[in-house]
């Protein structure tokens, strides 16, 4: 996420929303791991996306009813694109 | 592909926007540096230099690029890009190929001229071959044009759809 603006980047997001709804609940440091993102960076996003009501952050980051909608519209557009 | 290089170009040309802004003030400064008496030189060794904007823009896109993985996130970030400034790439796109086109014609013409030994001629030659070449290029952009705006507004609607 940029420092300057709020606004996370789409595709982080995405990728982010993907690794939870393919492994399931992931530590934090796995997460950013896994995302290839900093670990500082993923936090933040993680933030975002859990202000968002995206995610649950407890001991291990999980996707929410609405992260989960929010995924599959996200691929509902990427298949309009024809890209997935 | 697509998106990654459709990703690639747009990042790049933003960049080389930027990059060629900041080239024209410190050149413009140098300029009147120079028309002071307080410099001498320097602005044709900048002119010289008038490549490093384009090397740079393109050397910044694609490290950008190494962060988005795949297709579907460069399908995302393009949608981002395009969602914030909508026709920038496909005008900057048009622009550099007009750009090019130029160049190309005086380069042909200065050729010309010198065979020729006439500037007068040349400058005629440029003009002409310039015209011609535009209008033929133009045509057949104009389709692509057409298709091209439509992808715009698809990826808009489509950032509509899912912005956070």
């Amino acid at each position: 996420m940029k420092k300057s603006s709020s606004r996370p980047d789409l595709y982080v997001v995405y990728r982010l929303l993907k690794i939870l709804k393919e492994h399931g609940p992931l530590s934090k440091t796995s997460l950013a791991l896994y995302a290839k993102l900093n670990y500082q960076r993923a936090l933040a996003y993680l933030q975002h996306l859990s202000d968002a009501g995206l995610v649950e952050l407890k001991k291990e980051v999980a996707l929410t009813r609405k992260g989960y909608e929010t995924l599959e519209k996200l691929e509902e557009v990427l298949k309009n694109l024809g890209v997935y | 592909m697509r998106f990654r290089k459709r990703l690639l170009s747009c990042i790049e040309l933003h960049w080389a926007k930027r990059l060629y802004m900041g080239y024209a003030v410190v050149l413009y400064s140098l300029y009147l540096a120079e028309a002071a008496g307080l410099l001498r030189g320097v602005v044709n060794a900048v002119i010289s230099l008038w490549f490093l904007p384009a090397l740079a823009a393109a050397v910044i896109a694609r490290r950008r690029l190494l962060r988005v993985m795949g297709e579907q996130e460069a399908a995302l970030a393009l949608m981002e890009l395009v969602s914030r400034d909508p026709y920038f790439c496909t005008a900057a796109e048009l622009t550099v190929k007009a750009v090019a086109l130029f160049g190309a014609a005086l380069l042909l013409a200065i050729v010309a001229g010198y065979w020729l030994r006439d500037t007068i001629f040349g400058v005629a030659l440029s003009l002409t071959l310039f015209t011609l070449l535009y209008s033929r290029a133009t045509g057949r952009e104009l389709k692509k044009l057409r298709e091209e705006l439509e992808f715009v507004e698809k990826m808009k609607k489509a950032y509509e759809e899912v912005k956070l």
